[in-house]
């Protein structure tokens, strides 16, 4: 395993510099991508806020968790 | 303001080759700036919906998306640090590779007008400052002002009678930071000459040791640079002094600003105007608002001070350099080599005083021209003449047929190669430094020039040869084999026009003897321009130009010169003059003693028959002297007589085998 490790490293600094930049930006895009996609799926997600009145839980409002964290609240309700 | 403005965009331009990396850079550093966004408003949401409405999936689901939030904003942080370092190091090494390829391109005068150890200065630490400057003012700018905006964006939503509030802390903050600035600027301007002054003495102390141990000096030097640390130090405390009253102004401002913030948020939610939830992110926000600030008065006090170096370094990119060919010069490649003064005069720029005056002579082909003259004369400024490191004040120098002026400096000086006074090796193996600006020489050439300048058996008994170590300077050579070595280096180059300034004045006679005889089957289409004040050397020259009182006062071959009891004559007598013995009559005398000696021992072996019948009958027969008389028919007493002559020769023969 240590063996493993020092190669992985030795491998990474035997590398071009300007290379191994490209292949890091190369990554940093795919991870951008999948960024937007966890935003858009996070966009429709309608977060259900519920309220125990009367011993029952009930829905007070459907929200998406950017709405959420951006809404004014008065007492505990999102306007 | 302006000025520095559009020096500083300069500099900037630096960026464009690494325009992509910096664009992902700054896009990954936006990216996190919003994602550090999101945690305050995620407490708000735990308190003021999670908490009251018991919802635990609704804190599970905010405390989930606050891990994708980290482990995003984490990966784009390192890729955004990555980038940076990688920008960082290419413009170091791109600006570092242009200011010495400037450097290197600056006339002589440069070189005596500045010291080295500031040079040395500039090179590091005004460099690294630039570097500083151009690689992070931007990210950090950016970064900043991104995080300014998202932050008072999301206070607006949250309050905006706080935030507005909150502002008004901003303009005081900025004369503050601008008033600190302009001193920061001024004790970075000192701090910036002290520093160059230490590294000149350094400079000079170190490559002056010699001379400082033989005078045993080195507890005076000490001292010496013990008063300009102290100098130092006094600015860096200065500095210090400073940044600590910048320090304690800024916490004493941000203190009241704050703390009014935090009265007047307690009031709107006392009153109602806002939940817990929305004062907890507020506070959170706005305790996180003076950072961008500090940060932003931090880079300008920065830039500011770095514009010490940028004008220092400045300085030097915006100095003239030697034009090495343009469309006003010519390329030489091939030339007779024939070197024509005519009627040249040099003084060095604001001097009154000429260092030549009127000197006209010509260097042909297939001859020594040897320039002679005491110290100071003005000889070897004949030479930086020739390879144009400085231009003549009056007349013109012709190389064939052409003025040096016009020729391109490249190919002027690719067709003259040099033995200076200063017998100069780079670090690097012995090969390295013989191959020195030649074109790929064979092994037959190398060894042939290293034989000719009486070096190469010195070399094979190195410990690997060709291929041994030196040390920069040559350290553990001595200053004969340096300057064979460096002769070896200039006959390797085959040029047409062979300069040596002094180069045997740390050679013996005999070495010295071999080397020109060596030369001068070498030099048949050359031109040799030999400066000297040694008599040994000048024996050599085809025609002697004698320099004194700054001109050429006679000309003439050696013998010429001697006859005619000039100065030439004069300059004969008191080079010799003094000195114990000069080294050609050791020699000879050397010589004739080696020969008397021969003389004697051959006189010696040759015994008379007497002699060595006498010595056979008396040791190897022994008989006694009047046996020996009667079977020789001598007198006894002659007997003994010839026994102690042979002896007495046989002892001196011996005498002599062991000397």
């Amino acid at each position: 395993m240590k063996e493993k490790k020092r190669s992985f490293f030795l491998s990474l600094f035997a590398q071009n510099m300007g290379q191994q930049a490209r292949l890091v930006e190369m990554v940093t895009v795919i991870i951008f991508i999948l960024l937007i996609l966890v935003t858009g799926w996070l966009w429709q997600y309608k977060i259900e806020l519920s309220d125990v009145r009367e011993g029952k839980r009930i829905v007070i409002a459907k929200i998406n968790i950017f709405e959420l964290l951006l809404s004014k609240s008065r007492m505990g309700i999102p306007n | 303001m302006q000025k520095r403005l559009s020096l500083f965009f300069d500099y900037l331009k630096l960026l464009l080759p690494y325009w992509d990396k910096s664009l992902f850079s700054f896009l990954c550093v936006g990216i996190c700036v919003l994602l550090g966004m999101a945690a305050p408003l995620l407490t708000k949401t735990l308190i003021d919906y999670a908490y009251p409405h018991r919802d635990v999936r609704l804190l599970t689901l905010i405390i989930l998306f606050g891990i994708i939030i980290f482990l995003f904003n984490t990966y784009f942080s390192y890729v955004s640090k990555y980038l940076d370092v990688f920008i960082h190091q290419s413009l170091s090494i791109d600006l570092r590779k242009r200011f010495f390829n400037k450097l290197l391109r600056l006339p002589l005068d440069f070189y005596y007008e500045n010291q080295a150890g500031d040079i040395l200065l500039r090179i590091t630490n005004d460099i690294d400052s630039i570097v500083d400057l151009v690689a992070e003012i931007i990210p950090v700018v950016i970064k900043n002002i991104l995080y300014l905006i998202f932050l008072l964006a999301i206070c607006f939503l949250i309050d905006r009678n706080l935030t507005l509030i909150a502002l008004i802390g901003v303009p005081i903050y900025f004369i503050e930071t601008r008033f600190f600035a302009k001193t920061f600027e001024k004790i970075q301007d000192n701090t910036q000459k002290q520093e160059s002054e230490v590294y000149n003495l350094y400079q000079e102390k170190i490559t002056n040791i010699k001379t400082i141990k033989s005078f045993s000096q080195e507890t005076h030097e000490t001292e010496r640079l013990t008063d300009k640390l102290a100098n130092l130090f006094t600015l860096v405390r200065e500095n210090l002094f400073f940044d600590l009253f910048n320090s304690f102004f800024d916490s004493i401002l941000l203190t009241t600003w704050v703390s009014f913030l935090g009265w007047y948020a307690g009031y709107r939610v006392i009153t109602g105007q806002i939940s817990i939830g929305e004062i907890v992110a507020i506070s959170i926000y706005l305790g996180q608002i003076h950072q961008p600030f500090i940060d932003l008065g931090a880079v300008y006090k920065f830039f500011v001070r770095s514009f010490v170096s940028i004008n220092r370094v400045n300085a030097i990119f915006s100095s003239e350099s030697e034009v090495y060919q343009d469309a006003h010069t010519f390329a030489l490649n091939s030339i007779e080599g024939k070197i024509n003064f005519d009627r040249v005069s040099f003084r060095y720029p604001g001097m009154d005083d000429y260092v030549l005056l009127d000197i006209s002579f010509t260097a042909n082909p297939g001859e020594i021209t040897a320039i002679a003259g005491a110290s100071g004369a003005g000889k070897s400024t004949i030479i930086d003449l020739i390879l144009r490191f400085i231009l003549p004040t009056d007349g013109k120098i012709y190389l064939d047929k052409y003025n040096i002026r016009d020729i391109s400096l490249l190919t002027l000086r690719a067709n003259i190669s040099i033995v200076s006074q200063e017998a100069v090796m780079f670090s690097g193996t012995v090969r390295e430094n013989l191959i020195y600006g030649c074109v790929q020489p064979t092994r037959e050439k190398l060894i042939g020039a290293a034989n000719d300048a009486e070096i190469h058996d010195f070399i094979l008994s190195l410990p690997q040869g060709y291929d041994t170590l030196i040390g920069g300077g040559g350290k553990g050579l001595s200053g004969g084999q340096l300057q064979r070595l460096t002769i070896a280096r200039a006959l390797l180059c085959d040029v047409k026009i062979l300069v040596l300034d002094e180069a045997t004045s740390a050679l013996d006679a005999v070495i010295e003897e071999k080397i020109y005889e060596n030369l001068k089957k070498r030099i048949s289409s050359k031109t040799v321009i030999m400066i000297s004040h040694r008599i040994s050397s000048l024996k050599n020259a085809d025609k002697i130009h004698v320099v004194s009182e700054n001109r050429i006062s006679e000309s003439g071959t050696y013998n010429e010169l001697l006859e005619r009891k000039g100065d030439f004559y004069s300059f004969y007598i008191a080079s010799t003059k003094g000195e114990r013995e000069p080294a050609e009559e050791a020699i000879i005398r050397e010589l004739m003693a080696k020969k008397a000696m021969q003389k004697e021992k051959r006189n010696l072996e040759q015994l008379s028959m007497a002699e060595k019948k006498v010595l056979k009958l008396y040791y190897e027969e022994g008989l006694s002297y009047g046996k020996i008389a009667q079977e020789l028919g001598l007198p006894a007493y002659n007997v003994s007589a010839i026994r102690k002559a042979a002896s007495d020769k046989i002892e001196r023969l011996k005498e002599l085998e062991i000397e």
